[in-house]
């Protein structure tokens, strides 16, 4: 390994929080753990956080309610190899939550990644929520209360081209 | 700062220039009849989905439509020129569908690396200093000049990190790619204020080294102190002093035909267009002093 790939391949870890030999290059030693490096670190993160709210506007709003969302990105952003690209960066977040163990988190986050999809996929996506969509998407949009998730009922939204209005939803009792 | 007296050689005033990152119709508008050139980064234009990244062609005709009368340049941020593995090629693809479309004056990029293994570091990275990296370097430039026939010119970026041992100072490092490869030079102002207040940079020393022949444009902006440190991120006016730097830069740089006022897209609600439009009219009331 040169001393250029070592010195970028110990930044790029530095700046990712993942294990680095600093024993490797000088440099690296005298950077790590450093006040400048923990800047450069910031400041990746404040990019990556003002780009994916600007994307994923719900999800975002959604995350900072729960005072998750810079946690989030960071998660995100250090395990993954994250996109200089806004639009792959924000669908690959998104993707990242749909999982997310708050169901609430994960049912918003594959709203907003059917969204952006709908134009581009002739592929319907359905989601399944806790509680009512629209009421939980106005408050996410006029930032007033979450309504309450429900323990009987269900709704099944599904997104589509092929749909009218491009989106339907229907409320289930769980059986 | 070494001064030269105006009358003891005539030079023409230089040309302005301002950012467009593909936001405002209106701001573009607004700003088109007080400026000569637009810098163009193809990546801020640029949608991407999962198989590829096309600039955008309601944004191309949006430069279209004010380009003539204005001349174009474009200013990369995503080349990554200083990865030690390759460059981001999607980079490239972008650059060429902007010369596919209009004659661009020149063409730029920071001397930086932004890509390491493939991955996005999330910033840009100043390069170290050594033989193993201008060799990098300068193959890479003269690649590049090959396959665009306009001017190639190189922008500095600040140092947040302590330099790694460097065999060369920052303006004799300037000095070797630009005698090896032929390309030229963007100077920024504000970047040198920020290497001053975060490395302690001699800028005076640092423009007595620097061969200015190569500077064919220069940079100003205004930019935030955050714990400590004097950011790049280009959100306010230019300062006094970064205005007082800019004339010296210009006075003493035979070859400098253009400054450019940048500005994120990011930082326009707090800017306001009415503050772009007021800070372009005092930057060119600068220049042309």
């Amino acid at each position: 390994m040169t001393p250029l790939e070592t010195q970028q391949r110990g930044l790029l870890a530095i700046i990712k929080n993942r294990p680095v030999n600093t024993k490797a290059d000088l440099w690296l030693e005298l950077i790590a753990g450093s006040r400048e490096a923990a800047m450069v670190s910031e400041i990746a993160l404040w990019w990556r956080r003002f780009q994916i709210e600007s994307q994923c506007r719900y999800t975002s709003r959604l995350l900072k309610r729960l005072e998750i969302y810079e946690l989030e990105v960071k998660k995100y952003f250090e395990s993954n190899s994250t996109s200089p690209y806004i639009e792959q960066l924000s669908t690959g977040f998104l993707r990242a939550l749909t999982t997310h163990a708050d169901p609430l988190v994960a049912s918003v986050a594959k709203f907003e990644l059917a969204c952006l999809a709908v134009n581009e996929s002739v592929k319907r996506s359905r989601i399944v929520w806790d509680r009512n969509p629209e009421t939980t998407i106005r408050a996410l949009d006029q930032l007033t209360e979450l309504p309450p998730a429900e323990a009987d009922h269900f709704y099944s939204m599904e997104l589509g081209m092929d749909i009218p209005g491009r989106v339907a939803c229907s409320r289930f009792a769980h059986p | 700062m070494v001064s030269v007296d105006p009358k003891s050689k005539v030079k023409p005033r230089p040309a302005l220039a301002t950012t467009y990152e593909g936001v405002g119709l209106d701001l573009l508008h607004r700003m088109s009849p007080l400026v000569d050139y637009l810098e163009i980064p193809p990546d801020s234009i640029a949608r991407t989905n999962s198989v590829s990244e096309d600039l955008r062609p309601e944004l191309l005709e949006a430069i279209a439509c004010v380009a003539p009368p204005l001349k174009l340049i474009a200013h990369g941020v995503g080349l990554s020129i200083g990865s030690f593995d390759n460059w981001n090629e999607n980079y490239l693809r972008l650059l060429d569908q902007l010369f596919e479309r209009f004659t661009l004056e020149w063409h730029s990029e920071h001397l930086a690396y932004t890509t390491v293994a493939g991955e996005n570091l999330g910033t840009m990275i100043a390069m170290p200093r050594t033989e193993e990296t201008l060799d990098l370097i300068c193959e890479r430039v003269q690649r590049i000049q090959t396959r665009y026939r306009v001017p190639f010119l190189l922008e500095h970026v600040i140092h947040l990190l302590p330099d790694p041992s460097c065999v060369y100072t920052n303006a004799a490092f300037l000095n070797a790619i630009t005698a090896r490869t032929g390309c030229g030079l963007i100077l920024d102002a504000y970047n040198l204020e920020c290497d001053r207040h975060n490395q302690g940079l001699d800028i005076t020393a640092f423009l007595n080294e620097l061969n200015l022949e190569p500077v064919r444009e220069l940079h100003v902006a205004g930019g935030t102190l955050h714990n400590g440190f004097q950011l790049d991120i280009h959100s306010r006016p230019t300062a006094e002093t970064t205005l007082a730097l800019a004339l010296d830069i210009i006075a003493r740089s035979p070859s400098l035909s253009v400054v450019t006022y940048e500005f994120l897209k990011e930082a326009i609600p707090a800017l306001g267009h009415d503050g772009i439009c007021n800070e372009l009219t005092r930057v060119r009331k600068a220049i042309s002093q």
